[in-house]
């Protein structure tokens, strides 16, 4: 086994509990022995992957392709844009760190993606449950952590390059990658490009309020896009430890179905014929990242210091339009950010060896906003973090305790904003305030305790307990405009506390000769969980439909995931796996927007080696995945249909001498199913889903 | 291998089971309904008629100057709140400036108790543009339920002048040419309106062989223009056009908005 990375010197006991759990999930090959990079994730249920995994399972995104994990679901719009959800949890509930540095774009948005070269992601670890008190703010329904890669060893070069086509939207992809070391200085560089088409639904029309409008040729028009990732790191690894620098540049344009902005009509519909022309409305979305980690050791201390800068700009551009009497304005782009963002993390690890070991560690964050277009929705604003944390680790026989506490200072600031007034004859009559200002401090503490032991022979038992916070976004404080699309008038409330969460988190395990399973239920619950909600009263702005206000309200969230592996021999295994999520606002009685419904994966695999001993891997997997009704929707989400989805996919792996080659073809929605997911940006438009979904990916390794 | 396997899956039956039985509490939003508009009586017809390529049987034909009266029922499953009117301009359907004043209104109203009658007179100002507007109406109570919003597409003709203008193509002389890509194409017409064509605009559209379209002009009729005007126009074919037959329209407007196409197709070799 290879020990590389991160912490690797800390905990050896946790090993096993790693393996078992990766022996959950079909096709993630064990490469390394690490323990849960976040130390509060040792109590909680925690996953690692690794990037084969997301090769066999690649759906439309980086989230998509997590979609089979019990509790892991995506928000999606479209094929090219989603987000992760983690227990029903999103937006900026969920914290995405990327070597270390927590990503941060304008996450606050439903149809905003993950800004994140998907081929880039060498290793990731999913926890579920809070983190805040190791992550700070935001860091309520989990943690996805990208892990840097492996370094390379010592005086080699590797290069690989990848080829993907799926049928559905046409996409074609394309990936390569160098890995460098001389003497212990090392270089990762990859390049990655991605273009796709609109996308076909099994159906010729859809239904929006009364009327029946064409989808030509089964396409979703101007659902298509591309997406560019380029990445450098260059590193230096030492008997003290290792530093590296890692700049990357993401970039996307992705194409809105035109019938999503507003009130979907027939003649926006129309056949252009071209599947791969980006037109209006779309997005544009640039991120560039600039990271250094360095990783030493001096005696029985560990030090960590990740320092980043990262720029997100985000632009939605559409068709400029009158509204009221003002004129119509000049100019494509509606909406304009750029959020700037410097973050540094502090980590000190004492006495890892020992059974009593100690981490303490200081994060830092200060970012700045700026908006322009045509539209207001939130105002310029500058934010600053900062917390102080400490965790204790006791190993005692078969049972590890852990607690953490946590000390959060933050600071927002947005100044006031105005727009421009319109008198009857569209002459500029003034000014009017869109945003008060806002200046906000919070001063937040945060603790957890949990343990794991060994209850009994092959069986184990996971338990935490810890509080959760989040400070508000300044748009749930500030936001003030139509959001594109839904006509809804979001509005944000400059009074909301932070959301305080308490939850409890269980995790029973067994691994048996020939079985695997493990149950893991949780229980939270919110004092203050801030949403949009419906206010009854209609915006004034011309052709707005309603006020929607961020509120905040007392809720519970409780669910489980389950699954259960079968190895009845070395060529067949079954996976079962199962999740749900019931919440509930207790303040009004009605369940929170976007919720997942109920879902059960069951998928054989059968893996003949002995028959090609030529293989170095042969595969083949099905996998039958029921989506059960969700009629538990707030107000004004429509119930959804439950649904029922097939799989294929085969892997191959050919040995070339020094050389690999493998292959990965699968079929998604086999049956071409026609069904509507409520995690879709585009369920309130009666849009079904991506229908059959042929995929290769072919990939060389040198 | 089926020792275990079996009991697993049913197993995994039974508790799927018994979460389709735990999921049947309707509660929440399947709690109240949306909130229902009907019209109770309006004082001009609904007619079935085809407005933006799209056959819709809610139009109602309107003069300015003229006044339309909606009575309108409101159902909520609880208390109403309020209901919206919105008036919006959709000329030629791809949502163009005009420069005559397009008729614009947005309305909001308390409503009161589960149900509620209200009577609606909406008198289409007299120097309004014409052409197609959205009357849209909307309801919500008191917890927010959204009612689907019920749409009327008005036809609004101007009484100042209900003729649209006239447009005499002279060059191409036929309605359709063949021409190789690279060549120009010379578009000249005569327009002529019985009343001013000064406030209204004229453009020339082009959508390729494979549908993607084009405005290749968009000129407002110069201020000395009175009712007559002479468009004239040359297009360099590009070269690498698309192949096939393409479609040109002209378009005029006069001062009052109502609009006039002209079509011609060029097959591009």
């Amino acid at each position: 086994m290879v020990s590389a990375g991160l912490l690797s010197a800390g905990i050896p006991a946790f090993s096993q509990e790693h393996d078992s759990l990766l022996h959950l999930l079909p096709g993630v090959e064990i490469k390394s022995s690490q323990t849960p990079y976040s130390p509060v994730g040792v109590t909680l249920d925690y996953l690692n992957i690794e990037s084969d995994y997301l090769l066999k399972n690649q759906g439309n995104t980086l989230m998509g392709s997590l979609e089979k994990i019990p509790g892991i679901r995506a928000l999606s719009t479209g094929t090219g844009i989603s987000k992760p959800v983690i227990r029903g949890m999103s937006l900026n509930r969920v914290v995405i760190n990327e070597y270390g540095i927590k990503q941060e774009g304008q996450q606050w948005g439903a149809d905003h993606g993950l800004e994140i070269d998907p081929f880039n992601v060498n290793r990731m670890e999913l926890v579920k449950g809070p983190a805040s008190v190791r992550y700070g703010s935001d860091g309520i329904g989990g943690v996805i952590n990208i892990l840097p890669p492996a370094i390379p060893r010592k005086d080699t070069f590797h290069a690989g390059a990848l080829l993907q086509y799926k049928s559905n939207n046409n996409q074609i992809g394309t990936s390569v990658h160098v890995a460098h070391n001389k003497n212990d200085y090392y270089t990762l560089a990859r390049i990655t490009y991605q273009d796709y088409g609109s996308y076909r639904v099994p159906a010729t029309s859809f239904t929006y309020n009364g009327y029946r409008l064409p989808l030509y040729r089964e396409r979703l028009k101007n659902t298509g896009g591309n997406e560019l990732g380029i990445s450098l790191m260059q590193g230096i690894r030492r008997k003290w430890g290792y530093s590296s620098l890692y700049f990357s540049i993401y970039r996307q344009k992705a194409g809105f179905f035109p019938g999503a902005f507003g009130i979907p009509r027939a003649y926006q519909l129309n056949d252009i014929g071209k599947d791969r022309h980006v037109d209006l409305p779309r997005q544009e979305v640039q991120h560039i990242k600039i990271i250094s980690n360095t990783h030493g050791h001096i005696g029985n201390v560990i030090l960590d210091a990740d320092i980043g800068w990262q720029y997100n700009r985000r632009e939605e551009l559409s068709k400029p339009h009158a509204h009221g009497n003002g004129p119509a304005p000049e100019g494509e782009r509606a909406l304009g950010l750029h959020l700037q963002t410097f973050t540094a993390n502090f980590q000190l690890q004492a006495f890892p060896r020992y059974a009593f070991s100690l981490i303490t560690g200081l994060a830092m964050q200060h970012q700045e906003n700026s908006r322009d277009g045509y539209e207001f929705l939130i105002p310029a604003f500058r934010q600053t973090q900062a917390g102080l944390f400490s965790s204790l680790k006791y190993e005692a026989g078969k049972t590890t305790w852990t607690g953490a506490v946590r000390a959060d200072l933050a600071h927002q600031y947005a100044p006031r904003s105005y727009t421009t007034q319109y008198d009857e004859e569209g002459l500029p009559s003034g000014t009017v305030q869109r945003s008060p200002e806002i200046r906000k401090k919070y001063i937040n503490g945060s603790a957890a305790a949990g343990f794991v032991t060994e209850w009994t022979k092959n069986w184990k038992i996971k338990f935490n307990a810890g509080t959760a916070y989040r400070i508000p976004t300044v748009t749930e404080l500030t936001a003030n405009g139509i959001h594109h699309g839904t006509f809804r008038h979001e509005m944000g409330d400059s009074t909301l506390s932070p959301e305080k969460g308490y939850m409890l988190d269980l995790s029973l395990s067994t691994r048996q000769k020939n079985i695997q399973a493990s149950v893991s239920p949780f229980l939270n619950y919110f004092d203050q969980y801030i949403y949009l909600r419906p206010s009854g009263l209609f915006s004034t702005l011309p052709e707005a439909g309603q006020l929607y206000h961020y509120t905040a309200g007392k809720t519970v969230f409780t669910g489980f995931e389950a699954s259960l592996n079968l190895f009845a021999d070395k060529r067949w295994s079954s996976l079962t796996a199962m999740e749900y999520v019931w919440n509930k606002n207790i303040t009004t009685g009605i369940p929170l927007p976007f919720t997942p419904p109920y879902s059960l994966l069951q998928e054989f695999t059968w893996a003949p080696v002995r028959f090609w001993k030529l293989a170095e891997e042969l595969q083949f997997r099905l996998s039958g995945q029921y989506f059960a009704s969700q009629t538990r929707t707030d107000i004004n989400e429509p119930a959804t249909n439950g649904y029922f989805l097939m799989d294929f996919s085969t892997d191959l792996t050919l040995p070339a001498g020094r050389h690999k080659l493998s292959c990965h073809f699968q079929i998604r929605n086999l049956l071409n199913t026609i069904y509507y997911n409520n995690m879709s940006r585009y369920r309130i438009l009666e849009l079904p889903e991506q229908g059959r979904n042929i995929q290769l990916i072919l990939k060389y390794e040198l | 291998m089926k020792k275990t396997i079996l009991p697993g899956l049913c197993l995994i039956l039974a508790a799927s089971w018994l979460f389709q039985g735990c999921k049947s509490d309707k509660e929440g939003q399947a709690a109240g309904s949306k909130p229902v508009i009907s019209v109770l009586s309006q004082s001009v017809p609904s007619e079935t008629a085809e407005v933006c390529e799209e056959e819709s049987d809610n139009v109602l034909f309107l003069q300015t100057g003229t006044t339309l009266t909606l009575e309108l029922k409101f159902t909520g499953s609880s208390n109403l709140s309020q209901y919206k009117l919105d008036v919006h301009d959709a000329f030629d359907c791809h949502e163009h400036k005009s420069t005559a004043t397009p008729w614009s209104l947005s309305k909001i109203r308390d409503l009161q108790g589960t149900e509620a009658t209200v009577t609606e007179q909406l008198t289409v100002p007299a120097d309004a543009a014409a052409g197609n507007y959205h009357l849209m109406i909307r309801a919500v109570d008191i917890s927010g339920r959204e009612s689907e919003e019920m749409e009327f597409i008005l036809v609004i003709t101007n009484t100042d002048d209900i003729q649209k203008p006239d447009i005499h193509r002279n060059t191409p002389s036929a309605d359709s040419v063949v021409m190789s890509a690279g060549s120009l194409l010379e578009i000249a017409a005569h327009v002529s309106d019985d009343k001013n064509l000064y406030g209204g605009s004229y453009e020339i559209h082009w959508k390729d062989a494979a549908g993607a379209e084009r405005e290749l002009l968009h000129q407002d009729f110069p201020n000395n223009t009175f009712n007559q005007f002479n468009i004239h126009y040359e297009f360099p074919i590009p070269l690498n056009a698309v192949k096939g037959w393409s479609v040109f329209e002209i378009h005029a407007r006069d001062a009052v908005n109502n609009p006039a196409v002209d079509t011609f197709y060029v097959d591009i070799q």
